[in-house]
């Protein structure tokens, strides 16, 4: 007994220490430091925003239309006189919120999925096939066609999104489960009498989590990007919601006269894409090392 | 008694093409066979196929029977059961052995826990035992290392700790030492010995060094190009092997007294296995050939001392004389 306490004291600091280490080898990456502080404002944006607009991104102020941004109206009024500033960060949360769900989706489905095509040989041929069916055609068609047949709505979005990248994330894991498969311990682990789902689950899939962690950060802001078209082209949330593509799709008509109609959501949505893609490229740098030996 | 593993005429082939022929041997508990054979001859093949760790796509014919049970026709389940329980495994390269996500610690824990239901912690006191009796010091702090904080040496003890966990009846070692330097290797095979005594566990020892034979088999099973050629126990081996490929591996094994200018090679190279010549594989490369020899598979012939060699003129060239 005393014996595991002296372990176990013995083995929080030196747990920590490598944490520490990990950090300090992420900081290193520009690329994922500038990804992440994007992100974390985008974020905080969504989460805390609203509370600090006293005004509903909904509150109709006719005698307040088209404000150019002013200390009132920090990013101006749209032609109802809504207070774009709140509409956006509303909108944050519903863009973040589905664009999150695709990537739990795809976290959820494209693993399974993956590992199933990956460690059963006879399942991959099939599963493959139809992935590729999924992928011959271009990402945003198929999302436009499978969220016209469902009708519009944020799940519409969520649903055609995931059908549109589940495919993709399958394959990133099934490559990287072939090659895990034919390691050394999970033979070891195979003769030592562990089971099929073991072997996967604690041998296999834990070695896969690099390329996953990288391809899901993508997929975040894929599906971000691509939630915009959907909700710009009717397709994705309801125009009652201010989705940024919702948003950016009403300021279309008044580009001339009220640019920052178009340019405010326009901007969260590239900040939020920038800031992932890097976040992505930076953790592959640091969870590949080998890329960046290659790149020079 | 009757034997603990026992091969009657097993082969394997993949897509038609024989990679072990009619191979037949037998060890007994407590014993240390030593399956002897260059690169490509069959012996890692042999191993998996015990273990039914073959690709589905390999045939398997002969019997293979472990504690009065012919393996092969055991269902999944129960040969998933076996594997670790009755008989463990060591591979070749403890440095990719291991899995890199876990501790050594959560590594050999999930391997008590695969056969045996017993808690966490009650396997985590069963791991510090094993991880002692293997000789790694301060075993309860070194089950929170990873496995790149430890040397080659260090994660091949732990690789027997994980394969002693379930106390299995047979060990297969494939190449356990190879990739260790030669001090590491001496104090795993006094390692492997020491199991033996105090496990009672049977050892199938693969390897192509002779050195490591000498050191702690019983009983050795030499294989050449997909066969079985000689069989006998050690010191009959060393002391005059029969089969003119024995003969071969023996004389071009560097002795410490020896003063010879340059090392005895076999002339040629190892056949490829859809390249057999007809007759006894060995014939092409043997000083001893008479054209007989290509004309037939030469059968096992036994001698008075247990020893066994498929060769025709074993008999005739009587045992070499020893060096």
């Amino acid at each position: 007994m005393a014996d595991t306490l002296v372990m176990e004291r013995a083995a929080r600091p030196a747990r920590l220490a490598r944490m520490g280490a990990g950090l300090r080898r992420i900081g290193k990456s520009r690329a994922f430091v500038i990804g992440a502080v994007l992100f974390a404002f985008i974020c905080l944006a969504a989460t805390i925003g609203p509370l600090f607009t006293s005004v509903s991104p909904n509150a109709l102020a006719i005698r307040s239309r088209f404000q150019p941004p002013s200390m009132e109206f920090w990013l101006g009024t749209d032609n109802l006189g809504r207070s774009v500033l709140s509409r956006v960060l509303w909108g944050a949360r519903l863009s973040l919120g589905i664009g999150f769900a695709v990537v739990l989706i795809n976290a959820a489905f494209g693993v399974l999925l993956g590992a199933l095509a990956g460690y059963y040989r006879k399942l991959d041929n099939i599963l493959m096939r139809v992935a590729d069916a999924l992928m011959a055609f271009p990402a945003v068609l198929l999302a436009i066609g499978i969220a016209s047949a469902l009708g519009p709505s944020a799940v519409t979005a969520i649903v055609a999104l995931s059908v549109v990248y589940v495919p993709r994330t399958a394959r990133v894991v099934r490559a990287s489960v072939l090659v895990v498969r034919e390691l050394d311990y999970v033979h070891a682990a195979r003769a030592c009498g562990a089971t099929d789902r073991r072997i996967v689950m604690k041998h296999i899939l834990p070695n896969c989590m690099a390329p996953l962690i990288v391809q899901l950060s993508f997929v975040f802001a894929y599906a971000i990007l691509s939630e915009a078209v959907l909700s710009f082209l009717g397709l994705g949330a309801p125009p009652t919601v201010p989705s940024w593509g919702v948003l950016i799709s009403e300021g279309r008509a008044y580009m001339r006269e009220a640019a920052w109609l178009t340019i405010v959501p326009g901007a969260a949505i590239a900040i939020t894409v920038l800031g992932l893609n890097l976040l992505g490229d930076g953790l592959r740098d640091v969870l590949d090392p080998r890329m960046k030996v290659e790149q020079g | 008694m009757s034997p603990l593993l026992s091969l009657r005429n097993v082969s394997v082939a993949f897509g038609g093409q024989p990679v072990v022929r009619d191979v037949s041997f037998d060890v007994a508990s407590r014993e240390i066979v030593g399956l002897v054979g260059e690169s490509g001859s069959g012996k890692s093949v042999t191993a998996l196929a015990i273990l039914g760790l073959l690709p589905p796509t390999a045939e398997i014919t002969g019997e293979i029977v472990f504690e009065g049970r012919d393996l092969p026709a055991l269902g999944r389940r129960q040969m998933r059961r076996l594997r670790g329980a009755g008989i463990g495994m060591i591979f070749q390269e403890p440095m990719s052995s291991l899995n890199p996500v876990f501790t050594v610690g959560d590594q050999i824990i999930e391997a008590i826990r695969v056969h045996q239901r017993i808690s966490r912690r009650a396997a985590a006191d069963r791991a510090v035992e094993l991880l002692e009796k293997v000789g790694i010091p301060a075993p309860r702090r070194r089950l929170e290392d990873y496995p790149h904080q430890m040397s080659g040496g260090m994660r091949q003890r732990v690789m027997i700790a994980i394969a002693l966990s379930c106390s299995p009846r047979l060990l297969i070692a494939d190449e356990p030492t190879t990739a260790l330097d030669v001090t590491i290797q001496a104090q795993l095979l006094d390692l492997l010995a020491e199991v033996r005594e105090e496990f009672g566990t049977a050892v199938v020892l693969i390897t192509h060094n002779m050195g490591v034979i000498a050191e702690i088999a019983d009983r050795v099973v030499v294989m050449y190009a997909s066969r079985v050629v000689e069989e006998a126990g050690v010191f009959p081996l060393f002391d005059h092997p029969r089969h003119p490929y024995t003969r071969g591996l023996m004389a071009s094994t560097p002795a410490m007294d020896m003063e010879a200018p340059r090392l005895v090679t076999i002339p040629g190279g190892t056949p490829t296995p859809g390249n057999l010549p007809p007759g006894c594989n060995f014939a092409p490369r043997c000083g001893y050939a008479i054209p007989p020899c290509a004309e037939g598979v030469p059968p096992m012939d036994a001698f008075a001392d247990g020893q066994r060699a498929a060769c025709i003129r074993a008999r005739e060239l009587g045992p070499a004389a020893p060096r």
